[in-house]
């Protein structure tokens, strides 16, 4: 799996290394039982400091999302064929949307354009359409 | 007199062509070791520079190779001829550099793109493996060498004669003893060892990975997996060289003087030949394989490599505390280097000063 980091942009690295790591998690690109490198490997092979690593991973680990351990690095603990969200998940995901709707909306995108995009990212993640394929190939 | 001229000459003319060849090893989009967008390899002012600093190292070659001959092979004119070679060549490069530095700030050559890092977590979860069965020659090599030293101990002569002049007769004896009989093969398991573990920096180092390309990952793995069989290669010829000198120094085998020459440099050439020979193929991190047609990440914005020319002092060495990394694809050349501002970069760097201060100094005292 390919990581990219925007390195000039406004989003902080540790919260894109744990934003592509969640979407790679949706588009079946990572799997329950899937491993992530050290935290010291992954930080090396990016050029960036270990704590930013170690941020993001923690993120996940709050999340539910991924297990760490002090040698094997980040494994993957959950994903979309996991069975339905924690408790307080979707509220507080859809708190969340709602604000980034809400930009949408007050910026000028249609109802029919907001649904249309919304549509098009979801069609990107296997979970969320009924012809799942069985064995989705790893990069 | 011929041959100590053309003993001097050669590392002179090796020097000179790695220079010549550098440029085209690296990756398009660090000439000179400047990080530029994808888009801007084919301006003019790189493919200037680069012939200028080839005519400048073809100068520089020529007159040091002319220096040698003139000091009719005197036995340190090849140091002195590289080392000037390779000073010289750092001062081309700069120029280079500088030049297509300012080009690239006037013309804001990284200004709406977008800068990015990447890596592939598959390399550290499926890594390449190491090419163990490479690796067995090499360790039979050695116990070989370690086997016949200790079985023919009682038929070797009570002198040995440890160190061969010009024309390859004996001029240096030592006693025989364990130290005497065991001391190269010494030299020769530690030489063996470090060997063994180089690969092993290929196969664990940073990844040059290119953000605009859709097969840089192919071409790591392709470029690692070569460069490793390589330097086991290398190690062979190396412990055959070993063996080889331990045979005549144990007396074990006459040969005459040519055949002697011949046969200890030989294999070390065809080693250097063979790592040689994967670099101009494979390229800096496997920039030069042909891999189909690259694709780029395409978008609006273009992504490129993060321009992170800031993080390499002098446009030479790597420091950048913020990276955990301590082996980072090199810059202008083909292989590794180390990031200065890890500690054990130093050890590593004293470590070999002291082995090459210390190496021909235990030299003289084993005679």
């Amino acid at each position: 799996m390919i990581l990219t980091l925007n390195v000039d942009g406004e989003t902080p690295l540790y919260q894109q290394l744990r934003d592509r790591i969640v979407e790679a998690i949706a588009e079946g690109r990572l799997r329950t039982g899937d491993s992530l490198p050290t935290t010291r490997q992954l930080a090396a092979d990016l050029g960036i400091n270990m704590h930013t690593v170690n941020k993001a991973y923690d993120l996940l680990r709050q999340e539910g999302l991924v297990r760490l351990g002090r040698r094997t690095g980040a494994v993957v603990i959950r994903d979309a064929d996991g069975g339905p969200p924690a408790a307080g998940v979707t509220e507080d995901w859809e708190a969340r949307t709602r604000t980034l709707l809400a930009e949408a909306a007050a910026k000028g995108l249609s109802q029919e354009q907001i649904r249309q995009r919304v549509q098009a990212i979801l069609e990107r993640f296997p979970a969320a359409s009924p012809d799942r394929p069985i064995t989705e190939s790893r990069s | 007199m011929i041959t100590s001229i053309l003993i001097s000459l050669f590392p002179v003319l090796l020097i000179g062509a790695l220079q010549w060849l550098t440029p085209s090893l690296v990756p398009a989009t660090t000439p000179f070791g400047v990080r530029i967008p994808g888009d801007r390899a084919d301006t003019p002012v790189i493919a200037a520079q680069r012939r200028r600093y080839r005519l400048g190292t073809a100068i520089v070659t020529a007159a040091a190779a002319a220096g040698v001959i003139l000091a009719a092979g005197h036995p340190a004119s090849g140091a002195v001829a590289g080392g000037a070679e390779v000073v010289a060549g750092v001062g081309l490069y700069r120029l280079a550099r500088g030049r297509i530095i300012a080009v690239k700030r006037s013309e804001d050559w990284f200004g709406g793109h977008r800068q990015v890092v990447a890596a592939d977590t598959s390399l550290r979860t499926d890594p390449e493996r190491y090419p163990t069965s490479w690796a067995v020659p090499l360790v039979l090599l050695l116990a070989g060498t370690v086997v016949a030293g200790v079985v023919e101990y009682p038929r070797m002569p009570a002198r040995l004669a440890t160190h061969f002049g010009q024309g390859g007769h004996a001029d240096h004896y030592a006693a025989k003893s364990i130290g005497s009989v065991f001391g190269p093969v010494l030299t020769q398991a530690l030489v063996t060892a470090l060997l063994l573990v180089l690969p092993q920096v290929a196969l664990r180092g940073r990844a040059l990975l290119d953000a605009e390309s859709s097969c840089a990952t192919v071409r790591h793995r392709r470029f690692v997996s070569a460069t490793a069989r390589a330097l086991l290669v290398l190690a062979v010829c190396v412990n055959v060289t070993f063996l080889f000198a331990a045979l005549v120094t144990w007396g074990l085998i006459t040969v005459s003087g040519s055949v002697l020459v011949a046969a200890s440099v030989a294999p070390v050439l065809v080693g250097t030949a063979v790592v040689l020979a994967v670099a101009l193929r494979t390229g800096q991190g496997g920039s030069r394989l042909r891999l189909g047609t690259p694709t780029g990440a395409g978008g609006g914005d273009r992504v490129v490599n993060r321009d992170d020319d800031h993080l390499y002092r002098w446009g030479l060495i790597y420091y950048n505390p913020d990276d955990p990394a301590l082996f980072v694809p090199k810059r202008f050349g083909v292989g590794w280097t180390v990031n200065m501002a890890r500690p054990l970069a130093w050890v590593l760097l004293a470590a070999t000063v002291a082995a090459v201060a210390l190496g021909p100094l235990l030299g003289s005292y084993a005679r």
